[in-house]
């Protein structure tokens, strides 16, 4: 029988989720990546709060540093937390996908060095995968691990690599086989980013401060106990890594926040707007229920180890498109200052601003929208 | 967080399917054009058997999800019969017209005599002082003429109701017009190879498929809704959110049904012509897309569709709670 009714300690999280929100992170708060490198400040000390308090790493086992709860808790979390700007910076890729590769992957050794930082909300990763002539093509990647006594040493390039700026450690894909091996030729090495054969290059974007760099790899070292699983067996684990990603952000939950604020915000100004806007605004809601709903679907699915990657793939083509819909009705909305502005009172339009710029990314980050279609068509029509 | 139907309406729903199946399942469609009155005659029978008409939906969530898998194995054969409307008949009544407010006054089924009430999108009821014959179009061969009354009261539950399950009736449409076209564009073959081997193609596929799932989703969270008792103050406007998806979900797979099907699609030996033809009452009555958005937008206020922001509302205060 169907049951939408959420479990009572789901909504204790969220309100003690709120509640710390409310007093930790300022009203105007709108991410970590912002010009002002307080804000950076503001997500590093929230994500170490919520370690404290064993929210942070909330489904990982206890013995990892997690809080032993359920999906839909740790649903909550996600949602909680995209709602309010992800108070816990890039923290939330160390959580919601490289914790749990490692749990599935890595070695003892790996995984006691790795995870309770991650779970404490102290250490920053990035992931190392596209490249210059590599991007939807992920098998194509050129960087190269060459063998060493002791380790290997990594030749090469990385792009659009989110928060390198920052991480001490990252996911990096690099080719231990023939250039031409493709899949059967990737190894997965978790690199130490403090080291002079590294550098990283802040790309300016529209996305706001450290959120996409080039990394450039001139024989940075990596020693054998951070290779993570078998040479040349790396593809498995970024099959992995890519099924995380594809439910990892609640996308869905900033657009119901604003889409709900947006009457009131207005004040007397929402009258006013044509009727055409406040049908598009009503239809935005509609979308946004569904996309959770596709959401709960998934997490449901994964929650029975039932999960198909082509409903994963549906859910993720649905939440990016919905994300740059409301970015739209948004700034139809606000109008004129969707522009931006420096007043700090304007909250709201300030938010809408964010949202759009980051929106347009939506659909290319963590897999473009094609190829998650494409996905979807494997599975519909049968791989050619 | 369940999102499966008891395994009751599972096996009603698969009841439904394979009892029409058996009867020519889209070729009752094509029986029933032919003959509109007498598809009474045709169809009524085959669900009595069935024990359909013993299901009150609204007395228990496992009727209610019992009555909307009927409705949508029954749209899977896009049966013309009033199933959603005999379902949501409000007692002393056989069966609901969800009727238009302004415009021309038909409604999908009127032309069956039944003993009929009738509701607007709002709410409103309206008496039925007689119904007509079918349009006997193209478009219109299970839609009859209404005369109306004045208005007598409100029957939001029931219009919900019958708004819900008009959305599940589509959506097994649309499901099957999915499925269809699915199977088409795997067997079809231009330039030496099967069209399904074409990226456009698979991309139209996924647009299909990423819209019916949502639209599949969104009918089953609108009907647990209407099963809550604290919901009163939503069960309107969840319902017509779900129509706005459902229109919004028919534009999206029927025109791509149609497009895949190619020139075939318009043979009436191909099903999609039927789905596309037979699916035009409920998609355009008792209004369309626009204007269902806009009674959206009326009934949402500011405050009342409910989300991870927006909770539920309070319950109106009672008349005679109030102090002076």
């Amino acid at each position: 029988m169907l049951d939408y009714a959420e479990a009572d300690e789901v909504q204790v999280l969220r309100h003690r989720l709120r509640d710390l929100v409310d007093e930790h992170i300022p009203k105007s708060y709108l991410g970590a990546f912002t010009d002002d490198p307080n804000d950076l400040e503001i997500a590093q000390r929230f994500s170490r709060t919520l370690g404290e308090q064993r929210l942070f790493a909330l489904t990982w086992p206890e013995a990892f540093g997690g809080g032993g709860a359920t999906s839909w808790e740790q649903t909550a979390l996600r949602e909680e937390m995209w709602a309010a700007h992800e108070p816990r910076g890039a923290q939330y890729m160390g959580l919601n996908w490289i914790g749990p590769v490692l749990m599935r992957h890595g070695t003892e050794d790996q995984q006691q060095r790795h995870l309770p930082p991650i779970a404490a909300g102290d250490v920053l990763w990035c992931q190392g995968f596209s490249e210059p002539e590599a991007g939807s093509d992920l098998p194509g990647l050129r960087t190269k691990a060459v063998r060493e006594e002791g380790g290997w040493r990594i030749h090469g390039q990385k792009v659009w690599t989110s928060y390198a700026e920052m991480a001490r450690w990252c996911f990096l894909l690099a080719r231990t086989g023939t250039p031409e091996s493709r899949k059967d030729g990737i190894t997965v090495f978790l690199i130490d980013m403090e080291q002079a054969e590294i550098e990283v290059r802040p790309i300016p974007s529209m996305l706001g401060r450290h959120h996409i760099n080039e990394v450039y790899f001139t024989g940075a070292w990596v020693p054998d106990r951070d290779v993570l699983g078998g040479i040349n067996e790396g593809w498995n684990i970024v099959t992995d890594v890519l099924a995380f990603e594809r439910i990892g952000i609640a996308r869905y939950a900033r657009c119901d926040k604003l889409l709900s604020e947006a009457p009131e915000a207005l004040g007397d100004a929402w009258a006013d707007l044509p009727e055409g806007l406040h049908q598009r605004w009503a239809k935005a809601l509609v979308h946004s229920r569904t996309v959770r709903l596709l959401a709960y679907k998934v997490v449901a699915a994964q929650e029975q180890g039932k999960l198909d990657p082509a409903d994963a793939a549906a859910y993720r083509i649905a939440v990016t498109l919905l994300d740059q819909e409301v970015a739209e009705v948004l700034m139809d909305i606000v109008g004129g200052w969707g522009l931006g502005t420096g007043d700090e009172e304007r909250i709201f339009e300030r938010a809408v601003e964010d949202h759009w710029r980051y929106a347009q990314a939506s659909t290319v980050a963590s897999g473009t929208l094609e190829m998650q279609r494409l996905a979807l068509a494997n599975r519909l029509v049968g791989k050619r | 967080m369940r999102n499966h139907l008891s395994v009751e309406a599972v096996e009603l729903g698969d009841a439904v399917f394979d009892t029409l199946e058996s009867a020519g399942g889209v070729d009752l469609a094509r029986r029933a054009e032919t003959d509109p009155q007498g598809r009474a005659a045709l169809i009524g029978p085959l669900l009595d058997e069935i024990g359909l008409w013993d299901i009150e939906p609204l007395a228990d969530q496992v009727q209610l999800e019992a009555a909307a898998a009927a409705c949508r194995a029954a749209g899977r054969h896009v049966l013309p019969y009033p199933i959603a409307e005999r379902l949501s008949a409000p007692k002393g009544s056989e069966a609901l017209l969800l009727v238009p407010s302004a415009g021309r006054t038909v409604a999908s089924h009127a032309d069956l005599p039944l003993s009929w009430s009738a509701v607007e999108l709002s709410g409103q009821q309206r008496a039925v002082l007689a119904t007509g014959s079918s349009l006997g179009t193209k478009l219109g061969s299970f839609v009859g003429e209404v005369r109306l009354g004045e208005a007598v009261g409100r029957l939001e539950r029931e219009t919900a109701l019958l708004v819900t399950l008009q959305a599940w009736w589509l959506l097994g449409v649309l499901e099957r017009a999915g499925a269809d076209t699915l199977t088409y564009v795997k067997e079809r073959e231009q330039f030496g190879r099967t069209l399904s081997k074409f990226q456009s193609v698979q991309f139209t596929l996924t647009d299909v498929n990423v819209a019916t799932q949502g639209l599949a989703e969104l009918a089953k969270y609108t009907l647990w809704s209407l099963a809550q008792e604290d919901r009163e103050r939503v069960w309107l406007v969840d319902a017509v959110g779900l129509r706005v998806a459902a229109l919004e979900t028919a534009d999206i797979v029927m025109r791509r049904a149609h497009q895949l099907h190619g020139a075939m699609g318009f043979a009436d030996e191909t099903n999609v012509s039927w789905y596309s033809r037979l699916s035009q009452p409920v998609r355009r009555l008792p209004m369309g897309l626009s204007q269902t958005e806009a009674a959206l937008v009326e009934m949402m206020g500011k405050d009342r569709f409910t989300n991870l922001f927006t909770p539920l509302p309070a319950p109106a205060p009672r008349e005679d709670a109030l102090t002076h």
